[in-house]
């Protein structure tokens, strides 16, 4: 085990896919002599080269197009995509292409991508770099989607992502980079498609994605002084999701917070929500409570943002509520 | 203040679980006539209007433009009196409006027959202990039963035994099967006739006295068992038998229309299951005759004119027939895909136009309270019939009425079914 | 000249440029008897662009085209009857038919693939050709692309990096003077859209669209300096779409005059006539014989191939461990 930050995981992870496979290699805006806005690629156009960690134009359509091609011919792109709130410009790509050659082409072709980026708000960023749209992304089949919040989960599932046969958009979250925790070393991965749970618990399950996982689990804290016990549940795999981890969750607990910091309405929290109730409804004794954005947008000065994001107090707030 | 509900039990739309709130023509305090336009709902997706059945002031709307109300829900009220000022506004607004003021109600009574509230975990806890939710009294938000509730009503029947559980339940009126009702009272099957599903009892159902449990099946090749025709009456008993035991339902008052009439005869005479009881709507089986030309045109019709034309045998008066129930039928038959189905079985239980089963012994070795209600105008197996009944039996000839009673006459076919059900003790 | 096709190679060109007319009239037959499916996009009279063009090519290197794509597939090599089978749906169609039409691909023959997204084809081959670098494979990516797709802001993105980083993609800009209904005069303030490709650092020429001869100079040149590591190149080629739009298209846009003269200079004639002097007319007449055989050969059996089943097993799971 090593003490390390998160991006210096996300680093690690890269350079040692980097070394271990030639058809690997990263491209984006800012990541190689600057080595990245958020320092994820680091040093990496030192050790690898200007044509294996590329810097690009501000041309996010036609990089993504491009990774889906590149990696039906032989690499295994990794491009940045420097803020989610720049995702719009990357679902041609997404929708129209990556999502549906494995099946309309009849597996002639396998499209090992990763789309990196980082959403989320709380840096004071504005309404056009602070959004977490992962439902957006999410709701496209075919594509994976994976949002770890510990470093440990993201070394482990960038190496995992990387080696996937299919695309994957990796979400980072720009709060969780300077976070720093326990991470094994050498080459261990994370299978893409389980959750992790983080902390045990009897009275209710709180489902947590992102940096909404460290908000869950100061809400757990304060639900133990409260007198309840909280399980957190973190939802590291958006899509392809981890249904039996709920259930399960869910048959110990019989109350579920969901925990998204995207939009409410149409949003990941509300796929989490359904999908509680199609596979565990006669466990549920109350409601599903949902924390997330409101549908607004984000607004720049500190005491508006803080006021909307979801927050420890508002989940604990939502998990008492629904033990009523 | 007298109050009177607003329903769509009348208006039509008998295969549709719910049907869509499209505008209301009068708001709460308005005054309405008898005959004036009141509501509009969508039923089969047509527009079917809904008039005001009295003069009266629209005091409460509980179901508000696009909301889905269930067929049978009442959907406001007419009072005898100009409601004040405020107190009619919608339900539904007050609950959006203050979801946290309604939650914090933290005692709360239900009406009597008004349906549980409880967590689905609770729900389920409930019907595996056999406990009536409707004794157990809610401490969640807006009085909903959570399983702490469950757990201490669990807890008061251990020290009090039979102080909770009563025979006289009052169980939600299910048309789903629904073991968990099945465990706690004796419930009342309905079988449905030929051609139809179990939707038919819909109108009579929810007149049913609390405490009468239902369980509608649909036939084999009908409804949901279209892809599982049978061939003949003895094949229909036994899959029935069969589902009952799936079920759990050990005993059961058998409730029979036309060939569903014969199937409970048939099921009775099967002997798997302990019959309390048996109610009989122009059942098959006591005779030869039946119209075969309807049977036929009942399979075959292809066009709502057609299959209008048909049912309008069925009844005494075509009238009775709800507006739209034709192109409901027919939707329904193009749905579950059982043209083909329901051909086979009129082939095969009505050779050369003649009911291929006779179930008069078994009738007549029936040791239950036994009624036998028959239409004089039964157009489709003649009241004639009747006369063959043991003497034991109820008999009941209805004037200006046909086949259907179920559709004809609701409220007197469900209170013919409660007599019988209550006449076993 | 430098890069004229060989006799033989021109033939092929031919023979491949009748397969298709034969393809797109034959499609315009059934489509009146009522028996495609969907809207088809016919390339009658710009045959000579995607054969030639494709022509230039070796096996291993790679192809995207547009929704209008029929002579890119058969120019790169694939068969007419998984084709045919595809356009008709069929389970024996490249694509089982999935794809239908305007998205086929057949990975092995290097057609990544049809794409009906306008404009989207670009960026697809530049992909391509970056992977072809990084790799170092010494292909070359070919993206044959529209003057409505030349509209799109992804072709300005796409073609940047292509010139930024000399990447091995040759755009073949088909000008065909319409994006649906709209005429080229009307999206761009430029007739000659190869212009722009100075902004990109990438040479460019401009071709007789319908002289396959001429389209395959240009075009192989274009890829053999592609090849040796110089950068992307682009050829605009003139042409016109006689056909319309597709099968939908319920026309009156266009010029009775202006289709009258493209089909005076219609390619198969351009083509016949420049070979005519060199090979002696039992062999054309014999190759053109053979090239209605095989289209009606593949429409026979294509027509009567079996349809897909659709099961919703482990391959449309697109989470499958499978793949």
């Amino acid at each position: 085990m090593a003490m390390m930050r998160y991006a210096e995981a996300l680093n690690a992870a890269l350079r040692e896919e980097m070394q271990a496979d030639p058809s690997v290699f990263l491209f984006g805006e800012d990541i190689g002599r600057y080595g990245g806005v958020f320092k994820a690629t680091k040093g990496l156009m030192e050790e690898f080269g200007e044509k294996r960690v590329r810097d690009t134009p501000i041309s996010e359509q036609a990089l993504t197009a491009m990774a889906v091609t590149a990696a039906m011919t032989g690499t295994r792109p990794v491009l940045e995509i420097m803020y989610a709130d720049f995702m719009p410009l990357t679902l041609d790509a997404l929708v129209n292409q990556a999502s549906i050659y494995n099946y309309v082409w009849n597996g002639q072709v396998k499209m090992p991508f990763v789309l990196r980026t980082q959403g989320g708000g709380g840096a004071g960023a504005g309404a056009q770099h602070s959004k977490a749209l992962d439902s957006m992304v999410a709701h496209i089949p075919g594509i994976k989607v994976v949002a770890p919040s510990t470093p440990a989960d993201a070394k482990g599932m960038l190496k995992a992502a990387i080696r996937d046969s299919q695309p994957v958009v990796f979400l980072e979250h720009k709060l969780l980079y300077n976070t720093r925790g326990e991470v094994p070393e050498g080459d261990v991965t994370v299978p893409l498609g389980k959750a992790g749970i983080l902390r045990e618990g009897s009275d209710i399950s709180i489902f947590a994605t992102s940096k909404m996982v460290v908000e869950a689990s100061k809400a757990a804290d304060l639900l133990a002084m409260d007198g309840v016990s909280a399980e957190i549940v973190d939802l590291r795999s958006l899509r392809p999701l981890d249904i039996d981890a709920i259930v399960a969750s869910i048959a110990k607990t019989h109350h579920a917070v969901v925990v998204n910091e995207g939009w409410r309405f149409c949003g990941y929290a509300a796929e989490l929500s359904a999908t509680i109730m199609d596979h565990a409804f006669d466990e549920l004794d109350a409601p599903v409570a949902r924390v997330t954005l409101p549908d607004m947008p984000i607004p720049y000065s500190e005491p508006l943002e803080t006021a909307m994001l979801p927050s420890a107090e508002k989940i604990r707030a939502a998990a008492l509520k629904t033990l009523k | 203040m007298a109050t009177h509900p607003i329903s769509i039990d009348s208006a039509g739309g008998e295969y549709m679980e719910a049907v869509l709130v499209v505008a209301w023509a009068a708001k709460p305090g308005d005054p309405v006539k008898a005959g004036d336009l009141i509501v509009t709902v969508e039923t089969a997706k047509a527009a079917t209007e809904i008039e005001a059945d009295r003069d009266g002031w629209l005091a409460d709307i509980f179901f508000t433009e696009g909301q889905e109300a269930p067929v049978g829900a009442v959907l406001g009220t007419i009072a005898d009196e100009k409601p004040a000022v405020g107190q009619a506004a919608p339900v539904a607004t007050i609950a959006a409006a203050d979801p946290l003021a309604a939650a914090n109600a933290s005692s709360f009574v239900r009406q009597s027959g008004a349906r549980a509230i409880a967590s689905p975990l609770a729900r389920r806890l409930a019907a595996a202990a056999g406990l009536d939710l409707s004794t157990v009294a809610g401490s969640g938000p807006r009085g909903r039963i959570k399983k702490r509730d469950i757990d201490a009503a669990l807890a008061a029947r251990s020290d009090a035994p039979g102080g909770i559980l009563t025979a006289q339940a009052a169980c939600p009126a299910s048309l789903a099967a629904a073991p968990a009702t099945a465990r706690q009272t004796v419930p009342t099957l309905l079988i449905h006739g030929f051609g139809a599903d179990r939707s038919v009892w819909r109108q009579v159902v929810p007149l049913l006295e609390p405490g009468i449990a239902t369980i509608s099946l649909d036939l084999p090749g009908h409804g949901a068992e279209a892809a599982r025709p049978a061939k003949d009456i003895e094949e229909i008993a036994f899959t029935l038998s069969d589902r009952l035991e799936a079920m759990g339902v050990q005993d059961a008052h058998l409730v029979g229309h036309s060939l569903g009439g014969a199937a409970a005869l048939a099921l009775a005479r099967f002997g798997r299951l302990t019959v309390r009881s048996v109610t009989l709507f122009a059942p098959g089986g006591l005779g030869p005759e039946i119209n075969a030309g309807f049977i036929g045109g009942l399979a075959r019709a292809t066009s709502v004119q057609a299959l209008e034309r048909w049912l309008a045998v069925m009844v005494g008066d075509p009238a009775a027939l709800p507006a739209g129930y034709a192109q409901a039928a027919l939707r329904q038959i193009d749905r579950t895909g059982n043209r083909g189905a329901l051909a086979a079985m009129a082939e095969t239980l009505f050779p050369d136009g003649t009911q291929g089963f006779d179930l008069t012994t078994a009738l007549a070795e029936l040791g239950v309270p036994t009624r036998l209600v028959w239409g004089k105008l039964d157009r489709v197996i003649p009241a004639a019939h009747a006369a063959r009944a043991p003497a034991f039996a109820a008999v009941h000839l209805l004037d200006g009425i046909g086949h259907v009673p179920q559709i004809e006459a609701p409220a007197l076919t469900a209170r013919l079914i409660a007599e019988t059900v209550r006449s076993c003790g | 000249m430098k890069n004229t096709p060989s006799v033989e190679q021109q033939l092929e060109i031919y023979r491949r440029m009748l397969l298709v007319r034969h393809l797109e009239e034959r499609l315009g037959a059934l489509h009146k008897e009522g028996r495609t499916r969907g809207p088809i996009h016919r390339c009658d009279g710009q045959e000579a662009v995607g054969v030639a063009a494709t022509a230039a090519l070796e096996t291993g290197d790679k192809v995207a085209t547009t929704h209008r794509g029929h002579a890119v597939y058969i120019g790169k090599g694939m068969a007419m009857r998984p084709v045919v089978a595809e356009i008709f749906g069929r389970a024996t169609g490249a694509c089982g038919g999935r794809a239908g039409h305007m998205l086929v691909a057949d990975a092995e023959k290097g057609v990544i693939g049809g794409n009906a997204i306008v404009g989207a084809g670009i960026p697809a081959a530049t992909g391509m050709a970056l992977s072809m670098q990084i790799l170092g494979t010494g292909n070359v990516a070919m993206c044959i692309f529209g003057d409505g797709a030349a509209q799109t802001g992804i072709c300005h993105e796409a073609m940047n990096m292509a010139g930024l980083w000399k990447l091995p993609v040759v755009f073949v800009l088909e000008h065909n003077q319409f994006g649906l209904t709209v005429p080229s005069d009307v999206q761009s303030p430029v007739a000659d859209l190869s212009i722009r490709a100075a902004g990109y650092a990438m040479p460019a020429e401009i071709v007789d669209g319908n002289d396959a001869v001429a389209v395959y100079r240009a075009v192989s040149a274009m890829v053999e300096r592609a090849r040796r590591g110089e950068g992307p190149g682009m050829v605009e080629c003139k042409t016109y779409r006689v056909e319309g739009f597709s099968t939908s298209d319920m026309g009156g846009y266009q010029k009775p005059e202006d289709i009258a003269a493209w089909k005076a200079r219609d390619p198969l004639l351009v083509s016949r006539k420049a070979l005519s002097g060199k090979v002696d007319e039992a062999r054309l007449a014999a190759i053109e014989a053979a090239a209605k055989a095989e289209t009606d050969e593949a429409f026979e059996a294509a027509l009567s191939d079996p349809m897909p089943e659709f099961a919703v097993d482990e391959a449309c799971n697109p989470y499958s461990e499978a793949h």
